[in-house]
């Protein structure tokens, strides 16, 4: 996983982050009007919702942890 | 952001307004419709209903880049109306945002067009459309005077335009190539957000996120497009005069050049399967990156306590020209390509060393020795070379109705090498700009199609059919062993027929075995099995005409066929559907472009291949 976690609590809600990952991995939650990392295992770590989120809420972890591969799936 | 910006931002937004107050500024598919628990339900799939969305218009564009955003603009001075669909977000999405170079020939900074022709001849190993690399010159510097004209931000010092002067000067020539460059990090003027604002006023529609899967074709021409949001069940018809494919080009979403997660040949794929002729796919684009901070190759920069930077802060590994490289056995790559005949200067040299085995490599650095990868562009070729034939230089496909634009035209602007920085940005603010224009201006004569439901019907049906499958192969897992295929160094960058041909049996299972039983548990993963889909089509174009081109020129290396042949490869690889089975053709350069016959083949070509 690269991008790990959003912090609700600095989390303003403007959708800066899921217009601009490529990957369409965040998007925003109705029950908390917040972001959420939807699809963690398709972030390939582009950075670019770190740089255009205005209040530094999003939690990143530089590894990516490949997923296991296996004959189908 | 920097942090005045980000102060501007929150003031913009209400700092410590309550989130509510901001729901207003997202479309309705941002919101998880069902909450994040429930996202790819397996077997909730089937029997899924669509709600249905069609709109009309004289001009459709797909894809909002360069290409597209420039397209929308001048076919809407046309008259025409226009709608922009993009799989990602307007001002966003695509390589555009992250750009921070344009090319600008211009005569009044003394450039001299003859000095730049005559480089870019040589250093694209005279297979570039010299009809393409003289338009993108000569119209580069309109271009950029229409982005200064709607706001875009270049960088100024003492107030002069701030330009990257690299010197034209592998093959001793004295002259400067001019790259303008960008504000690339400042949202206000970033050069893609400026775009999407000024097509905003001038009233072209704009339809987010919503991926498009078929061009809609009827009595040999093209009506269109079928496409489907990546957000929600919503289907999409789009019904056009004419259509402007602007979708970017094809990879096989690469780590280390991250924008590529969205460019997934659908541009070619969708063209080809209507018909259109596509070229240039055996020249791979070589970029590598740094093992510790993938990203560094888009910019952004990943430090040792996981804190993201800009790239720009720290220094950028970027193209294939790297200084201060070194091999396992301390010895350094050399610096720059200047007037020197050994292969190591080529583009592909770090591929080389790795196949002699001395790897890793290592690149020094201020901060330390860190250790360099490849295939930080996988699938992709250079840019301007590979991408839809054009039939014209109104950007015009073979296919009535349907033009292509930017990195999805394949002007081969650039041969067999990227010859100069910023062309990229420049030719697709230049082809966008023309296709935009030929578009509006045929569809102001011609008058609205009525759409064919059987046609229609196919198209939705093939658009939806991952998603009505009760199983199958999932996308991620086809496209992980679609790369474990491709991403050898041995395979995808220093190739041999035999090795091509055991990749290109794989791929063929893959086409024949795998893609018709793509499943998608919800919208997101509708996309990527499109995406996947046309990944393997990618790479089936790659591996053919890897094959086909029996030489080596550029950045297609075969150690089989380790020299240029001037006798037979003056030529470039053209690809089209016969009966269903993928043809190619090889359509020679014109005569008068070919390199004097006289000049020795050492002179002529100062790079040297290992097995020369
Ligand atoms: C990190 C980085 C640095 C670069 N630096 C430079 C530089 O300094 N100078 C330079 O000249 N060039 C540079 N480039 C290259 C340049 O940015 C591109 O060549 C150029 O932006 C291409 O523009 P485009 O409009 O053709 O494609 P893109 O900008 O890639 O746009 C493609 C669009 O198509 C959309 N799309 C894709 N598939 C679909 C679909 N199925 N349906 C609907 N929409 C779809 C995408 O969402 C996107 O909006 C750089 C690229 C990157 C990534
Ligand atoms: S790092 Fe890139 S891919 Fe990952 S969540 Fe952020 S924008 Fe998306
Ligand atoms: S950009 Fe930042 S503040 Fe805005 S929605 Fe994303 S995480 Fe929240």
């Amino acid at each position: 996983m690269a991008v790990e976690n959003i912090n609700k609590d600095l989390c303003v809600g403007c959708g800066e982050c899921y217009r601009a990952c490529s990957a369409d991995v965040i998007r925003m939650d109705k029950k908390t009007g917040k972001a959420a990392v939807t699809y963690p295992e398709d972030c390939v770590l582009c950075a670019w919702c770190i740089l255009s989120c205005p209040v530094h809420a999003i939690i990143f972890n530089g590894s990516k942890v490949s997923p296991v591969f296996t004959s189908w799936g | 952001m920097s942090n005045s910006n980000r102060r501007e931002f929150l003031k913009s937004v209400g700092q410590g307004s309550m989130a509510a107050a901001l729901y207003m500024h997202l479309p309705d598919g941002a919101w998880l419709t069902t909450g994040i628990d429930d996202v790819a339900d397996p077997g909730a799939a089937s029997g899924v209903t669509y709600k249905e969305t069609k709109l009309e218009c004289d001009v459709l564009i797909i894809g909002g880049g360069f290409a597209g955003e420039f397209a929308a603009i001048k076919a809407k001075e046309q008259g025409a109306s226009v709608v922009l669909v993009n799989k990602g977000y307007t001002g966003k999405s695509g390589m555009t945002p992250s750009a921070s170079g344009f090319l600008c020939f211009n005569p009044e900074w003394g450039h001299k067009f003859d000095d730049w022709m005559a480089y870019t001849n040589k250093c694209t190993e005279y297979v570039n459309n010299r009809t393409w690399t003289e338009i993108v010159f000569k119209e580069s510097y309109p271009r950029y005077k229409d982005l200064v004209s709607y706001g875009v931000g270049f960088k100024m010092k003492d107030g002069k335009l701030l330009k990257d002067s690299s010197p034209l000067d592998p093959f001793e020539m004295i002259s400067y190539a001019n790259n303008a460059r960008f504000e690339v990090y400042d949202p206000e003027t970033n050069h893609a957000a400026v775009l999407r604002r000024y097509c905003e006023k001038i009233g072209v529609k704009i339809v987010d996120r919503v991926m498009v899967t078929e061009l809609l074709k009827q009595k040999g021409r093209i009506v269109g497009a079928a496409g489907v949001s990546v957000d929600g069940d919503n289907m999409y018809t789009f019904v056009a005069k004419t259509t402007v494919m602007a979708a970017g080009p094809g990879a096989l979403k690469p780590a280390g050049y991250p924008m590529l997660v969205q460019l997934t040949a659908d541009s070619e794929a969708m063209a080809y399967r209507a018909g259109a002729e596509l070229l240039g796919k055996e020249f791979c684009d070589v970029h590598v990156t740094r093992r510790d901070s993938l990203p560094i190759c888009a910019r952004a920069m990943v430090s040792e306590d996981n804190e993201v930077k800009l790239g720009r802060e720290k220094p950028l590994i970027h193209h294939g020209f790297i200084d201060n490289v070194y091999d396992v056995d301390g010895q350094k790559m050399p610096d720059r390509p200047a007037g020197s005949a050994n292969y190591k200067f080529s583009y592909l040299g770090p591929n080389f060393l790795v196949h002699e085995g001395k790897a890793p490599l290592e690149w020094k650095t201020e901060a330390g020795d860190k250790e360099i990868v490849g295939g930080a562009c996988l699938g992709l070729s250079h840019r301007e070379a590979e991408g839809i034939w054009p039939a014209n230089t109104d950007c015009a496909s073979t296919v009535p109705g349907l033009y292509a634009a930017g990195d999805a035209l394949g002007s081969m602007t650039n041969g067999a090498v990227y010859s100069i920085g910023g062309t990229s940005s420049g030719g697709a603010t230049v082809t966008g700009a023309r296709a935009g224009t030929a578009a509006g201006k045929e569809a102001m004569k011609i008058s609205m199609p009525v759409i064919d439901e059987k046609e229609l019907a196919r198209a939705k049906l093939a658009t939806r059919a991952p998603r009505d499958r009760k199983g199958g192969y999932s996308p991620r897992w086809v496209t992980q062993h679609l790369q474990n295929v491709m991403m050898p160094n041995f395979v995808s960058y220093i190739k041999k027929a035999d090795r091509l041909e055991n990749a290109l049996a794989q791929v063929e299972y893959m086409q024949a075995h795998l893609v018709p039983w793509l499943y998608a548990g919800d919208p997101h993963e509708l996309r990527l099995a499109h995406e996947t889909r046309n990944m393997v089509f990618n790479a089936e174009l790659v591996l053919r005409s890897s094959l086909f081109r029996t030489e080596s020129r550029g950045n297609h290396y075969r150690e089989d066929f380790p020299r240029r042949d001037d006798k037979n490869w003056l030529a470039w690889t053209k690809v089209r559907q016969e009966q269903g089975k993928m043809v190619l053709v090889k359509v020679p350069v014109p005569d008068e472009w070919h390199p004097d016959p006289s000049i020795p083949y050492e002179k002529r070509y100062p790079f040297r291949f290992p097995g020369e």
